[in-house]
């Protein structure tokens, strides 16, 4: 039968430029790509969303706001009935731009916080971030645009997610995204940020024990696909594999086309200066690694797993970049539990990932963080 | 005015309670079966001149969206809401762009 889902949520990486290099970023941003698409080619793109049923789309980047000419992306989105969303790593949010993206349409903003200030400043590489994304949440929950904090979540801050908490809900802040640092670009030459399969369960304990009770202060604690399934540490058991290509896009800022942003950059699937992105998306083919996924697909880490046929294997991208594999997640909790109740070795010690750290990059790393 | 139709989703898709890296905050897009969708001009002209024809003179539309066409036609007699599958929906679109090569 001819495949008949839809890409109802866009994930669009607007430029890979950043004006920061943090040492965790999995799209390792900095410059802009090579050939970029141009203010009207994106514009010309938002025409082809409506009769694909796109419902929602997400700029990020790089920092999307250094896109010139977002606004008028996103006003265009607007005019088309789409909510538009954007993700900032919250160091330009000047009152100017906090009032920019209100006239622009923005349904909500995602603001990057990668910790308590020296945290989050080792993460940013550069100090005094912390305080301008802290000024800047302000702005935004003043102006009435609510702001969801992101965290990823690393080695180093998995213990102040407890203090990070507290912090977003004197800010009133009422939604947390929380995602597990992606061994991806930059990030991959930091094994000493890499939380080990302890640090997973740790991070998922936190999830368990305090989601009920930012359900009770009024901030709403959201962990992302990579983040789960299967145990009493998932609070959302809605888990049904990864939608990368199924229901969800990315487009990069070069007019590629991935099933998800956060997946390395040779696994896209089309390019919309080629094709238009009806095409793309219903080529026989396309988007194979999720659209035809069997049980007998499961990688080891999961093969004979109860949850396959529901579960996929996990987030593909976590998959595929820890394992060079799809549908072979190694950090869903139920796998780590079952593993060690089994006696069998961990598969990622943090003992290990300092241990390659060193000696592969030692010159880049801070001891202090070792 | 061209009015919205709704495109009833395959129960596979809808079903499933997806989580999204990027989804900022998580809405309720998921909660329905249905999507609701202002159809451009073309749609509109294509499909409601296919149904025309089949209504008032008994022309089959072409036989890749003729069970489109009629579901359609139904919607239309009845004074319903157009609501279509998706895989008719996909059909139509797919229609349409092959005559316009």
């Amino acid at each position: 039968m001819a495949f008949e889902g839809f890409p109802l949520i866009v994930g669009w990486e607007l430029t890979l430029a950043c004006n920061l290099r943090c040492r965790h970023c999995a799209s390792a941003a900095g410059l802009a790509r090579e050939n970029e698409l141009s203010l009207d080619e994106c514009l010309a793109i938002c025409e082809q969303f409506p009769a694909l049923l796109v419902q929602e789309v997400d700029f990020t980047g790089g920092e999307p706001l250094l896109k010139p000419g977002w606004e008028n992306i996103a006003a265009r989105l607007r005019e088309l009935g789409i909510i538009t969303r954007l993700v900032t790593n919250g160091v330009g949010l000047t009152p100017a731009t906090v009032e920019r993206m209100k006239d622009a349409g923005l349904a909500s903003v995602g603001v990057s916080l990668d910790g308590m200030e020296a945290t989050h400043d080792y993460v940013r590489a550069r100090e005094g971030m912390f305080h301008l994304v802290i000024a800047g949440l302000e702005r935004l929950v003043a102006a009435g645009l609510p702001p969801t904090v992101i965290t990823a979540v690393n080695s180093l801050n998995v213990s102040e997610l407890p203090q990070v908490f507290c912090l977003l809900q004197s800010l009133g802040v009422h939604a947390w995204q929380i995602q597990p640092i992606n061994p991806n670009g930059r990030s991959s030459e930091r094994p000493e940020l890499q939380l080990d399969e302890n640090q997973f369960l740790e991070l998922g304990r936190f999830i368990a024990e305090w989601s009920p009770k930012g359900r009770e202060a009024g901030l709403d604690l959201r962990p992302a696909d990579s983040c789960g399934y299967f145990t009493e540490l998932a609070t959302d058991d809605g888990w049904r594999g990864c939608s990368a290509g199924i229901a969800a896009i990315g487009i990069m800022s070069d007019g590629r086309i991935k099933g998800c942003l956060s997946m390395p950059d040779e696994l896209t699937d089309g390019d919309l200066r080629k094709n238009d992105l009806w095409d793309i998306w219903f080529r026989p083919g396309a988007f194979a690694y999720t659209r035809d996924y069997e049980y007998g697909k499961l990688g080891p880490n999961c093969a004979g797993c109860e949850h396959g046929d529901q579960c996929r294997g996990g987030c593909t991208s976590m998959s595929y970049t820890t394992t060079g594999r799809i549908h072979n997640d190694p950090f869903c909790f139920h796998a780590i539990r079952a593993r060690q109740q089994a006696g069998v070795k961990a598969q990622f010690r943090r003992e290990e990932l300092v241990e390659l750290a060193c000696q592969k990059c030692a010159e880049k790393m801070s001891p202090t963080h070792v | 005015m061209i009015q919205p139709i709704n495109v009833v989703l395959a129960d596979w898709i809808w079903r499933r309670k997806w989580i999204f890296y990027y989804l900022v905050v998580v809405n309720d897009i998921f909660d329905k079966n249905q999507i609701s969708v202002n159809v451009n001009p073309e749609f509109e002209n294509v499909t409601f001149g296919y149904a025309k024809a089949y209504i008032e003179k008994g022309e089959m539309p072409p036989a890749d969206i003729a069970p489109a066409i009629l579901n359609m036609a139904d919607d239309y007699l009845a004074g319903r809401p157009v609501a279509i599958r998706a895989g008719d929906y996909i059909a139509i679109h797919n229609h349409m762009r092959k005559m316009a090569k």
